[in-house]
């Protein structure tokens, strides 16, 4: 809660948390204030309201910040003073005429937003409705290994920029470099994931109706007292088994010799043998390999191929319209910074190659993304 | 006559050699099930003698459910024989095959529960255990 604040506040020690609420006079100093004053400003609105803020500026991340102040505190009744102070980068200064955070909020209201994803590419939609009118924005992202392209286009406003990253400048691998120059390592790994492959092959046998046959067999073996001590306990555990474990013990059993003293025990072992020739290894085997193939890729990324950090240069070349006026070019330069291949912060700063009378040079860029670190 | 700057001189433990004087690899067989769990670890050592002796530690856990904590079940270590240094060197180096992994799984793990029951000696779940690395 941002009003946790209130109770903080420097200078106002005897203000309570509830006090807060209960404020009478409100000094308000923008128009912002008024729309704030007396809701409950949660995190989660605020949220939206920065959402709604991103929709209208074509992408572009804008972070606002909004500080509440007691100046004043007297019995039961405090100034309270709203501070917004938002950050908008790039364009979005010029391109949206004055967003008032009043608009904002009352547009988020009705703010509806929808993400698509599939593969490379990523498509989203904003709608929201307020005083101003129906503001809507969409966004298309195709996302390659080295290229990132976006086009947003939102009420009177569109942009397009092409994003390309190059080649780490400085990375900190994840593993050590003792495991990384060792050759045993990289041994120890394949022997360790060919393990686990023969389990899951043990597993597919297991689940084989031949084997399942076999298994059948079992219950009646388990009551023929002609069987070799340990090879009757097999049997009944066998029986209580799944899986490997069953496999492993059935296994056992039939490879051990003289196991039966009686020929209907002799005779159920070898129809189990059939049976147990009859697994189809070749397809449990090829279950087991596509089973483990994305773990061996996982494994190999994270080992050999992924940063701990990484830095990497980034160049923007940027378009952005207006309403009916002429394009902007811009282009512009940075750095991004990668963790673990999960976290992409990236900063820089973009300069326009043609500017209206009264424009800055050019503006910053921030960017923080998220992207899934086993892709 | 100016000083002559100093030359840095080659470390003469430039080229380093290193010598492994143990080995340990372990194996981790989980049950699909969720509750049965093999540990195989496999241990080289050199001795004084030169000779290279290898361990099998065998581990067994359970659970009675997923969501319940491991209970060790059996921790067996045996010294393998030195004609099974290269099969354990091999399972070392490879991983296990099916062989190996069902005898882990089945026999040495029912064998090792046995034997904490009472029902056989320790000595015969120690041969099941050997038996993995046939």
């Amino acid at each position: 809660m941002l009003w946790a604040g209130l109770a903080v506040a420097p200078g106002c020690c005897a203000c309570e948390m509830e006090e807060a609420w209960r404020v009478r006079s409100v000094r308000p100093r923008t128009d912002a204030t008024r729309a704030l004053v007396g809701r409950a400003v949660r995190m989660q609105e605020i949220e939206t309201v920065r959402r709604s803020f991103d929709a209208t500026s074509g992408g572009r991340v804008s972070i606002s910040v909004t500080v509440v102040q007691l100046e004043r505190c007297e019995a039961g009744e405090a100034d309270l003073v709203f501070r917004v102070f938002r950050f908008r980068l790039p364009h979005a200064f010029r391109a949206v005429p004055a967003l008032d955070l009043a608009r904002a909020w009352a547009a988020s209201g009705a703010a509806w937003q929808r993400d698509w994803r599939g593969g490379r590419v990523s498509t989203s939609y904003s709608a929201g409705y307020g005083p101003g009118g129906l503001r809507q924005s969409t966004a298309l992202e195709i996302r390659g290994g080295w290229v990132e392209s976006r086009l947003a286009a939102g009420n009177a406003l569109v942009s397009a920029r092409v994003l390309a990253a190059g080649p780490v400048l400085w990375r900190r691998q994840l593993l050590p470099a003792e495991l990384r120059e060792n050759p045993e390592f990289d041994e120890q790994m394949e022997g360790a994931l060919a393990s686990a492959e023969s389990l899951l092959r043990l597993e597919q046998y297991a689940r084989d109706p031949a084997f399942l046959r076999a298994v059948e067999r079992l219950a009646w073996l388990g009551k023929q007292p002609c069987l070799a001590g340990s090879v009757l306990r097999r049997v009944r555990s066998a029986e209580r088994a799944s899986g490997a474990r069953q496999y492993g013990l059935m296994d056992a059993v039939l490879s051990a010799g003289g196991a039966a003293r009686c020929a209907g025990a002799a005779r159920e072992l070898a129809e189990m043998r059939m049976e147990f020739g009859r697994i189809d290894r070749g397809s449990a085997a090829r279950k087991a390999r596509a089973e483990l193939r994305e773990l061996r890729g996982m494994v190999d990324r994270l080992l050999h191929h992924t940063p701990l950090i990484g830095i990497r240069p980034v160049a923007v070349v940027e378009a952005i319209r207006s309403g009916r006026r002429t394009a902007l070019p811009g282009i512009g330069a940075g750095v991004r910074v990668s963790v673990l291949n999960w976290i992409d912060a990236t900063a820089g700063f973009s300069w326009r190659l043609r500017r209206r009378v009264g424009e800055p040079v050019g503006t910053p860029f921030v960017e923080l993304r998220f992207r899934d670190p086993l892709q | 006559m100016g000083l002559t700057p100093l030359k840095k001189s080659p470390s003469p433990n430039k080229k380093s050699t290193t010598a492994v004087i143990g080995l340990r690899v372990r194996f981790e067989l989980g049950a699909r099930s969720g509750l049965r769990r093999v540990v195989l670890a496999m241990e080289k050592s050199d001795n004084a003698s030169g000779t290279t002796q290898w361990a099998v530690q065998f581990q067994l856990l359970e659970r009675p459910s997923r969501v319940a904590g491991w209970t060790q079940v059996a921790d067996l270590r045996v010294e393998l024989d030195t004609r099974q240094s290269g099969a354990a060197a091999a399972v070392a180096k490879h991983g296990l095959s099916d062989e190996q992994a069902a005898r882990a799984m089945g026999p040495a793990a029912d064998d090792a529960l046995a034997a904490r029951r009472g029902e056989i000696e320790v000595k015969e779940a120690h041969e099941a255990v050997r038996d993995i690395v046939r």
